[in-house]
C-alpha cells in the first residue's frame, strides 16, 4: 500500500498539484485507520482529505484516483511509468501518424464533427465548413483532412475535371494593428490569402494524378506509395503560413515600436499627474493594521502605561493610549490595452506607472485575452521603454480582441492571492469584450475579495450602451465607476473621491 | 469520549445530533477523530461549516470553544494576554507585604535574594488572561476548538496558528510553553475569500464543503422537523436549487431553505405556487437585484414543464456551440487565433 501510494503522490504531482511530504505521510496514516481501505468511495474521500489543499485540484485528483485504483485490481506492477495508462482512449494528439484508405469508395463522404481540441492545423479543414461554405462548387470532399479518423476517402459521388477541384486554400484574418471591437462586426481586418504557390499545387496534382493512375481495387497499393507525401501536407502548410504571419508581425511590429517611442510626456504633465495620483491615492483606504501607535487619542495601552510609570512605582500617573494605524493601501491595478483603448491606453499606463512609483505596494496587470504582470517591467524600466515594450507586444498579444472575461478568469486563476482584504483593485478599460463572456463570476469573485473595487473606464456613460459593453453588467460588482479621459479627468475625480 | 471506530459510527453519530453526513463528512469526521489533526473546511457561506463544529462537541461531549476571526484582529485576543490592570492591583495591594518581607533583611543583597526566593509573582498564570486558542491547550477537559472564518484574519494570525495546529502547544515567553494534555479537535473554517498559506493548509486535512445533494438537503430539511409537508419541501429543495443556478450575488444556503421551509409552513401553505414563494422569498435572497432575478425565475421553477433549455444556455458553456448559421465565421475566427499564437 505504502508503495502504491507513493505512486499514486506522483502521479498528482506529475499533474501539477502541490503535495508536501508531510501530507503523504497524513495519507499513508489515514489509508491505514480501521476501515478505510475496506471501501474504494471512503478511501478516495480519505486520501482527498489529506492530499488536495485546493479546491481547482479536485478534477485533477478524480482523474488520477479513478485511473489509478481502477489499475490497480488489473495488474498492480504496470502502471508505475508515470503515463502510459489510460491513454488509449483515441485522444487526438493532432499528429498524422498514419492513414488508411479505405477498400471501398464510398458513395457519401462521412461527416466530421466538432471535437474540442482545437489548436491544430486541421481545424482550417473542419468539415461540415469546409463542405458546406468554402467549396464553391459543392462538390464535397475530395480529400477530408478533417476528418476524425485520418482515412482518405475517394468518392465516386461526382467527378472533377481541370485545376479547380485540387485546389487549397487558406484565408486567415488577423492582421496586427487593424479591427474594429464590438459586435458589429466579426470579421477584424484585412484578409491574408495564402494559397499555395503553382508548383505546390503542380506537386499536389501530380500525386493525386499518379494515385489516380492504378485500379481502384489497388488500394493497399496506393496507400504505400501515398504514406510519405500526405505525412508532410499538413506540416508545410502549416510552415507556410507561419513563416508568411512571422513575416507580417516582424514589419508591423517594428513599425508599432518606433511609434511608442515618441509619445514623451512633458515634465510638467507628469507633475500634475503626480499631484492627482496623491490626491487619489489618499482617498484609497487601507485596513487596520494589527500594530499599536502611540496616539494622543485612543485605547490606554495598559502594557505600556505601566513600563513608562515604573518609577513612579506602577501608580499611572500619565497613561499611554495607542491607536491602531491604518495599513497603506495595497493597489492591483488591471489595464486593458487593447485597440478599443488604445487612444487612452497610453494614459492609462502612465497612471499605472506613476501609481507604482508612488506607492510601495502596487501590482500592476495589462490584459487584452491574456493576463500579463507588469509590476517588473514598470519597476525596472522608465516609463517610455516599459510602454514600448508593452505595446510592442513583448510581454502580451496586444493586437488580439480584448476578452475581459477570460482575463478576469485567468487573473483569478493564477494571480488571485494579489488581491486580499486590505488590496483596492483599480481596473482601467472600457468594459468592451467584443462579445465574450464577460465572466461576471469571475469578477465578482476578484471584487469579493477585495477592499474595494475601482473602474475608471475611457468612456462616457452614455455611450456604453452602444456595441455591447459589458461595463454596466461590471459596475454592479465596483465600489465606484468613474470616466478618466485624461489628466483633468483624473484630477476631477481624484478630487471628487478625496471630497466624498 | 474517544475516537469514533468506523466511518458509519461516525456519520451516525453527528446524525444523532441531527447533523447529517454524506461519505465525505463522515470519512472526515472519523479520520479527524483517529489522526487527531486539525481540519480545514472550505466553501460557500451557509453550507453547514460551524454547524458542523457545534453537532461534533455534542456528539463526543467534548466542549466547545470558539475563536471568531476578523480583519485586523491581533494575536493576543487569540491566544492570551497579560491581565495589567490586575497586576497593578496586586502591585499596590501586596506593597506593603512585600515591606515585611524584605524589612528585616541585613543588606539589599539580601532583600533581592528573598523575594527572588518566592514564585515569580507577576508573571504566572494567575495573571494570565487566557484566549480561546490558550484555552482549548490548557483545558482540563478535551474540547472541540472551532476557528471560524480564519480568511478575515490577516496573515499574521495564520502565523500565529501554525505552532497551535502543528504541535497543540502554545509559547509564553514569560512562561513557558504549554502543551495540550487532550488533543483538541481543531476546525478550521473559510469562506475562501483569499487564499490561505501553504503552511497552514499542509497541517490540516482539507475539505471543500459544497451545497449537499439534493437527497442530503431534503434529509436536512426534514430532520429540522420544519412542519412542511415531505411533497412541499421535496420541491421546495428543487426550487432552491434551482435558485442556485442563477448565478446570484448570494446563493441560498441550507439555514435558509430550512427558514423557508419554516416560514412556508408557519403560513399553512398546502401548494408550492409562484404567487406564494414570491411572496416569501426574501427569506432566502437578500439582495436587491437578486430578488428580481429570483422572482423572474420563479414560475419557470415551480412548473418544471416550463423549464426549456433556453435559460440553461449561456451559463458559461456558450461557446464553442458553432451554430450553423454563422458556422464560416466562427470558425474562420478560431482558426486565425489558434494560427496566431502559435507564430
Amino acid at each position: 500500500m505504502e508503495a502504491s501510494l507513493h505512486r499514486f503522490v506522483r502521479l498528482l504531482r506529475l499533474r501539477d498539484v502541490r503535495i508536501s511530504v508531510p501530507e503523504t505521510i497524513d495519507a499513508l496514516r489515514c489509508a491505514a485507520e480501521p476501515g478505510i481501505l475496506a471501501d474504494r468511495a471512503v478511501l478516495k474521500e480519505a486520501l482527498r482529505l489529506a492530499l488536495v489543499k485546493d479546491h481547482r485540484d479536485d478534477p485533477a485528483f478524480d482523474e488520477v484516483f479513478d485511473a489509478f485504483f481502477a489499475l490497480v485490481r488489473v495488474g498492480p506492477s504496470e502502471h508505475g511509468h508515470g503515463h502510459g495508462h489510460s491513454h488509449d482512449d483515441l485522444s487526438d494528439t493532432g499528429e498524422l501518424e498514419s492513414f488508411t484508405l479505405s477498400e471501398e469508395p464510398s458513395e457519401t463522404p462521412q461527416q466530421g464533427h466538432e471535437h474540442g481540441k482545437p489548436s491544430d492545423i486541421r481545424d482550417y479543414f473542419d468539415q461540415s465548413d469546409l463542405a458546406q461554405q468554402y467549396n464553391l462548387h459543392q462538390e464535397a470532399n475530395k480529400v477530408d483532412l478533417a476528418s476524425m479518423t485520418d482515412e482518405i476517402v475517394f468518392s465516386t459521388d461526382n467527378a472533377v475535371a481541370g485545376d479547380a477541384g485540387y485546389r487549397v486554400q487558406l484565408d486567415t484574418d488577423r492582421l496586427h494593428g487593424a479591427g474594429v471591437p464590438g459586435r458589429l462586426s466579426q470579421e477584424t481586418g484585412t484578409k491574408v490569402d495564402a494559397e499555395l504557390s503553382i508548383a505546390e499545387q503542380d506537386a499536389l496534382l501530380g500525386w493525386l494524378e499518379q494515385a489516380a493512375d492504378g485500379d481502384e481495387d489497388d488500394a493497399a497499393q496506393l496507400r504505400r506509395r501515398l504514406a510519405g507525401v500526405l505525412d508532410n501536407l499538413p506540416e508545410a502548410l502549416k510552415r507556410h503560413l507561419e513563416a508568411l504571419l512571422e513575416l507580417e508581425n516582424t514589419v508591423v511590429e517594428t513599425r508599432e515600436k518606433r511609434a511608442a517611442h515618441v509619445d514623451q510626456a512633458g515634465e510638467s504633465e507628469r507633475a500634475e499627474l503626480e499631484e492627482s495620483l496623491r490626491r487619489l491615492a489618499s482617498s484609497l483606504r487601507g485596513a487596520l493594521t494589527h500594530r499599536r501607535r502611540i496616539a494622543s487619542a485612543g485605547r490606554v495601552d495598559p502594557g505600556r502605561t505601566m513600563r513608562r510609570n515604573m518609577r513612579f512605582d506602577g501608580i499611572p500617573f500619565s497613561p499611554v493610549t495607542v491607536r491602531r494605524a491604518e495599513d497603506r493601501p495595497r493597489l492591483v491595478v488591471l489595464a486593458d490595452v487593447s485597440l478599443s483603448v488604445r487612444a487612452t491606453a497610453r494614459f492609462t499606463l502612465h497612471l499605472v506607472h506613476g501609481l507604482q512609483n508612488l506607492f510601495a505596494q502596487v501590482r500592476s496587470f495589462a490584459f487584452v485575452d491574456d493576463i500579463a504582470e507588469t509590476t517588473e517591467l514598470f519597476a525596472e524600466h522608465p516609463v517610455e521603454r516599459a510602454l514600448g515594450l508593452i505595446f510592442g507586444g513583448d510581454v502580451l498579444d496586444v493586437d488580439a480582441n480584448s476578452n475581459y472575461g477570460a482575463a478576469f478568469g485567468e487573473f483569478l486563476a493564477e494571480h488571485s492571492s494579489a488581491v486580499t482584504r486590505r488590496t483596492t483593485v483599480l481596473v482601467l478599460g472600457d468594459g468592451r469584450g467584443n462579445g465574450n463572456d464577460p465572466n461576471l463570476g469571475a469578477f465578482a469573485e476578484i471584487s469579493r475579495r477585495a477592499r474595494e473595487t475601482i473602474w475608471l473606464t475611457p468612456e462616457p456613460r452614455y455611450s456604453w450602451g452602444l456595441g455591447g459593453c459589458d461595463l454596466p453588467a461590471y459596475a454592479e460588482y465596483c465600489s465606484k465607476v468613474r470616466v478618466v479621459r485624461d489628466l483633468s479627468g483624473l484630477d476631477r475625480v481624484a478630487l471628487d473621491l478625496v471630497t466624498r | 469520549m474517544t475516537a469514533f471506530d468506523s466511518v458509519e459510527e461516525a456519520g451516525k453519530a453527528l446524525a444523532a445530533q441531527g447533523y447529517l453526513t454524506d461519505d465525505r463528512l463522515a470519512t472526515m469526521v472519523f479520520l479527524m477523530t483517529r489522526l487527531e489533526k486539525p481540519v480545514l473546511l472550505e466553501g460557500p457561506a451557509g453550507v453547514g461549516k460551524t454547524e458542523l463544529a457545534k453537532s461534533l462537541a455534542a456528539a463526543t461531549g467534548r466542549r466547545l470553544l470558539r475563536l471568531q476571526c476578523y480583519e485586523g484582529q491581533d494575536e493576543s485576543s487569540a491566544l492570551y494576554e497579560w491581565d495589567y490592570g490586575k497586576q497593578l492591583l496586586y502591585t499596590q495591594i501586596l506593597r506593603e507585604k512585600i515591606g515585611q518581607l524584605v524589612a528585616d533583611a541585613p543588606d539589599l543583597h539580601d532583600a533581592v535574594d528573598r523575594i527572588g526566593a518566592q514564585e515569580s509573582v507577576f508573571f504566572s498564570e494567575r495573571f494570565l488572561a487566557a484566549r480561546p486558542l490558550l484555552e482549548a491547550v490548557r483545558s482540563e477537559e478535551p474540547v472541540v476548538l472551532l476557528i471560524d472564518e480564519i480568511d478575515r484574519a490577516d496573515e499574521a494570525l495564520e502565523a500565529v496558528l501554525l505552532e497551535m495546529l502543528g504541535e497543540y502547544q502554545i509559547s509564553v515567553p514569560e512562561i513557558g510553553t504549554f502543551t495540550a494534555r487532550n488533543r483538541p479537535y481543531v476546525i478550521l473554517t473559510s469562506n475562501n475569500t483569499r487564499d490561505l498559506a501553504a503552511a497552514l493548509k499542509r497541517r490540516c486535512l482539507h475539505l471543500f464543503l459544497d451545497y449537499p445533494s439534493a437527497e442530503r438537503e431534503l434529509d436536512i430539511v426534514r430532520s429540522k422537523d420544519t412542519g412542511l409537508p415531505e411533497a412541499l419541501a421535496r420541491q421546495l429543495v428543487e426550487i432552491v436549487r434551482g435558485l442556485r443556478e442563477l448565478e446570484l450575488r448570494k446563493s441560498p444556503s441550507i439555514s435558509e431553505t430550512i427558514d423557508w421551509a419554516r416560514t412556508l409552513a408557519v403560513l399553512g401553505v398546502d401548494e408550492l405556487t409562484a404567487p406564494v414563494l414570491s411572496d416569501t422569498v426574501s427569506v432566502v435572497v437578500k439582495y436587491d437585484k437578486d430578488v428580481r432575478k429570483a422572482l423572474e425565475a420563479l414560475p419557470r421553477l415551480v412548473d418544471p414543464n416550463a423549464e426549456v433549455p433556453e435559460t440553461l444556455h449561456g451559463h458559461g458553456h456558450g461557446h464553442g456551440h458553432g451554430h450553423s448559421h454563422e458556422a464560416p465565421k466562427v470558425s474562420a475566427d478560431r482558426g486565425s487565433r489558434s494560427f496566431g499564437r502559435r507564430s
